[in-house]
């Protein structure tokens, strides 16, 4: 798989020279560090390379190839920080072909295919390769795009896409399948991560009069568990696998307002996107600690609320571009009990808040060049008190800078 | 003649030009190109690279065109027969006008974002890229969007966003309907165009995003679940646990921890066996737990044995207890009535492997109450309480450790009126003590604390009259590995408090041949243990 991105990456500048090929892209080069509650993860690269290359074989049809590398050598406080690790490597590729066929109307038809492969090194001992979440994706999907109005005033693009995604952890077996036999354990499943999702998904994008845009995200995503059964109340594995139901709506609201007179001028723009998304699983849990045995149904249902503002201001004169985006969101449990300190259960459901704030400055060094800062603060905090395991309450952050070169 | 009004605004600053870019207007013609500096001057031919300044027109003639360039890189390609103007270069707009011919405009930098011209018939607002436009002599005006958006407003107050691949007509009379261009005419951009591409790969991480976040989750589900640590040695330690019904008296816990680096598997299991059927809810097990300890009255149901077994796949170290039945037994020392207790409490810890195979007493049942025992099998500890057998009416409490030829020897007894005060005050009236075999008195000089005080790590270590030794480390690790920080020093109590840390127990035996057991599982266990343990002169009622 590196090999082939590699090889994909070197041959893209070639081929671009080439008849009717375009590339395009950015590469972004920063460093930074990553802080949970008091504690300083080492300061790292992180690096993306980003490119497109693309080929138009007429106004009606043309197709693409996405090329997305990235080398994280710190954790970013949107990953699992409660239970993860401080320590974090990560090495993402991924390699995409899609097609583009335009009809006349406005119609268009998409499909694509992919494929992502997600390496990990969390603890001292693992090497590259050897990460116990490493991930390989495999994904193909199709689009049905219409362009056209909503009345006389709005371009309107809508698009229904079907996606489907076949995620395999390359090294994700559990212990009972390995061992189960000689110890008499139940058989849970092998490959209790491995997915496949169907999405359904509808896309619209609204162009408002007045620098408004609106879009609208809605998704149902049916995730089958390939190899984990279900659980019953006595412990026993059903031939029956998980299967969830995820369902996610979006929508996204943004305005470009006059340009202030200020500093040579300051353009700003403000956005809002609210987040609703619900998790229906039918798997249980079955707490095995001595002291607290539980069995629970709906373990894994829950809602999620997500709000965030932001606001970009553009430095006319200097070409500095501000962003400030702050995101506060809330996950409910349906089944799962908060535990008092000690593990005791409490009667109340499980509650998770969180919130982060992200400040990010970009400003141009020469056309095609910006240097980038950026920070972030996250806080979580919930209802439940047990952390032996797994940290419900705390604060994170993190910060890069460096420089983006788009192409 | 009519004028088109345009403001144009970059409404994403994608590409933003060098921060100190002067507001140079720059007229580059080809053919026959005129301009004037203001509608009083005269018309004068342009040859090569002009500057222009506010109030200037130019006019292109029959074959001739003009190339209008910004600072920003934002450019626009005046058509033959066309009059512009600019109009406006203040900070706040630049306003231009195009009062008939063609323009096409490539809008690219922050300096655009100002762009004004203005006509009674329509006002427009560019808020993309790339659009050209044409103005009869009618006035009406034609315009297509190649790339971006344009807002435009007709003299009847009608607006429109008209987007790539669009055109539009606006006369006097007001606004057409914007229309898409057909793929088939020459207008029409390609179906992969960098736009295009840009924001199809948009959508589709939106899409993916769903997906990221769901796997993302699932590890910290993981997590959640107590399924993944990093032991206090750096390592990453899979645990899993499993619950086992073998009969509907009894319930198993299996625990493993794997270490895959280290090729090393640990695990252990829990067996509670009970008096009678459980209830089928699981939860409900804790409460005939704590029904046995202490009750009023007497329980319907208790536990008749507790196993806890951990190995590593070639040692291990067994500890059982047997329960008799509770009895009413008047506490009176302790300031309660009648509670009932469990009659007696027998321990054991039995050790096994291949170095216990080869040791002195391997196999032997002396004292140790049982009825067999494997070949490489060793009992190296037991205590039992009993109450009412071996003193009656009172507890009596027995340690038994092994001899010099690592067979059970009693070492330590006592015995507790738990009806006196005085008695109960005294912890009780110590009847034996074996000093040539008690560990404690055996066992040399050594560290509690192996990482120094203020860490929550501790070890315990017993060195017994036939020269073996058992040892027993217990840490609290967070879920990175670090061991807590405590005030004061380490004791056993340390790991039975409640935290937000894992519990690591590393077991050692002289007779493990070097190798170790260290496995990371529920503190609650041990509080289990314990409290089944808890001597008689010790005990507290709650």
């Amino acid at each position: 798989m590196k090999k082939i991105l590699l090889s994909a990456l070197l041959l893209a500048p070639a081929c671009a020279g080439a008849k009717g090929f375009e590339l395009q892209g950015k590469l972004d080069l920063f460093g930074g560090q990553y802080f949970f509650q008091n504690q300083n993860g080492a300061f790292n690269g992180y690096g993306v390379l980003d490119a497109q290359l693309a080929k138009s074989q007429s106004s009606s049809s043309g197709y693409f190839i996405s090329l997305r590398s990235m080398y994280t050598g710190f954790k970013q406080v949107n990953e699992l920080a409660g239970g993860g690790t401080l320590f974090q490597q990560s090495l993402d590729n991924s390699l995409g072909f899609k097609w583009i066929r335009r009809y006349e109307g406005g119609y268009s038809f998409k499909p694509r295919v992919g494929i992502k492969s997600q390496l990990f090194r969390e603890t001292k001992d693992e090497k590259w390769g050897k990460g116990l979440y490493d991930l390989t994706r495999y994904e193909a999907g199709l689009t049905l795009e219409r362009k056209t109005r909503l009345g006389l005033s709005t371009p309107w693009i809508y698009q229904f896409s079907w996606d489907v995604y076949y995620n395999r952890y390359t090294r994700f077996k559990t212990l009972a399948s390995q061992y189960g036999q000689e110890l008499a354990a139940p058989n849970p499943g092998s490959r209790t991560l491995d997915t496949v999702t169907n999405q359904f998904s509808y896309d619209s994008e609204f162009d408002l009069p007045n620098f408004v845009r609106l879009d609208l995200f809605a998704a149902v995503s049916l995730v089958g568990y390939q190899d984990q059964k279900v659980i019953n109340a006595d412990g026993n594995y059903l031939s029956s696998m998980r299967s969830d139901s995820y369902q996610a709506l979006n929508v996204g609201l943004s305005k470009r307002y006059n340009d202030i007179d200020f500093l040579g001028g300051v353009r700003p723009v403000m956005s809002v996107r609210l987040g609703l998304a619900n998790n229906f699983s039918n798997q249980s849990h079955l707490d095995t600690d001595p002291a607290h045995l539980r069995f629970t149904r709906a373990y894994y249902d829950y809602w999620e609320e997500r709000l965030s503002p932001g606001a970009q201001f553009t430095f006319i004169d200097s070409g500095l571009i501000a962003r400030l985006n702050y995101e506060f969101a809330i996950r409910r449990y349906t089944g799962r009990l908060a535990q008092k300190s000690d593990g005791a259960y409490s009667r109340d459901k499980l509650g998770q808040y969180s919130g982060s704030f992200t400040a990010e400055a970009a400003y141009p060094l020469f056309r095609h060049i910006d240097i980038k800062l950026q920070g972030t603060w996250a806080n979580s905090s919930s209802n439940n008190h047990y952390e032996q395991v797994y940290r419900y309450n705390y604060y994170s952050s993190m910060y890069f800078a460096g420089l983006e070169w788009r192409f | 003649m009519k004028s088109i009004y345009f403001f144009t605004v970059l409404f994403l600053a994608a590409q933003t030009a060098s921060a100190s870019a002067p507001r140079e207007i720059v007229l580059v013609p080809e053919g026959a190109v005129e301009a004037r500096q203001g509608a009083a001057s005269a018309w004068a031919p342009v040859q090569g690279r002009t500057r222009l300044a506010e109030g200037s027109e130019i006019r292109t003639g029959k074959n001739s065109k003009a190339a209008v360039f910004f600072s920003d890189g934002s450019t626009f390609l005046l058509g033959n027969s066309s009059i512009f103007a600019v109009e406006d270069t203040s900070k706040k707009k630049a306003g231009f006008s195009l009062k008939v011919g063609r323009l096409k405009a490539i809008v690219s930098g922050y300096f655009a974002s100002r762009f004004q011209v203005r006509t009674p018939a329509a006002v427009c607002a560019v808020r993309g890229t790339e659009f050209d436009i044409e103005v009869g002599k009618d006035g009406a005006t034609g315009m297509n969007v190649t790339e971006g958006l344009v807002e435009v407003n007709d003299s009847k107050g009608a607006m429109a966003v008209v987007s790539s691949e669009e055109k539009i007509k606006i006369g006097m009379d007001g606004m057409s309907r914007p229309e898409g261009i057909s793929l088939n005419d020459e207008r029409a951009g390609e179906a992969a165009r960098p736009m295009a591409v840009r924001q199809e790969t948009a959508r589709e991480r939106t899409r993916t995003m769903l997906e990221e976040l769901r796997n993302r989750e699932l590890k910290a589900n993981e997590s959640q679940l107590g399924k993944d640590s990093i032991d206090a040695f750096g390592r990453r330690v899979r645990l899993e646990e499993y619950l086992l019904r073998p009969s509907d008296s009894e319930f198993k816990l299996l625990f493993l921890s794997r270490r895959e680096e280290s090729h090393r598997l640990d695990w252990g299991h829990l067996i509670e066996r009970f008096n009678s059927k459980i209830p089928d809810d699981i939860n409900e097990v804790g409460k005939v737990i704590d029904s046995m300890y202490f009750s009023a009255t007497a329980p319907t149901n208790w536990m008749k044995y507790f196993e806890v077994y951990m190995t590593n796949t070639v040692d291990s170290i067994k500890e059982t207890i047997d329960f008799t039945a509770p009895v009413a037994i008047n506490f009176a020392g302790y300031g309660a009535g009648t509670r009932y207790y469990p009659g007696s409490i027998d321990y054991r810890q039995i050790l096994s492997g291949p170095g216990v195979a080869v040791a002195a007493g391997a196999g032997s049942l002396t004292n140790t109450g049982l009825t067999s025992l494997a070949a490489d099998e060793r009992v190296q500890f037991r205590q039992i309480q009993d109450y009412n057998t071996t003193t009656a009416g009172q507890f009596t409490f027995t340690q038994k450790v092994v001899n010099a030829s690592g067979i059970l020897n009693d070492m330590y007894q006592v015995t507790l009126n738990q009806a006196s005060l005085a008695d109960v005050g005294a912890g009780g009236t110590a009847t034996l003590y074996n000093a040539a075999i008690d560990p404690e008195a055996l066992t040399p000089a050594y560290s509690n604390y192996p990482s120094g005080p203020g860490k929550a790590d501790f070890l315990a270590y017993s060195l017994y009259a036939d020269g073996s030794s058992v040892s027993s480390r217990k840490l609290l690790v967070s879920n990175e590995g670090d061991i807590l920080n405590i005030g004061g020093s380490a004791n056993s109590n340390t790991f039975l408090k409640e935290g937000s840390f894992n519990l690591e127990l590393v077991l050692g035996s002289s007779l493990f041949q070097g190798r170790n057991i260290d496995i990371l599982f529920a503190p609650e266990i041990l509080t289990q243990k314990k409290d089944a343990t808890t001597t008689a002169d010790s005990f507290a009622i709650n």
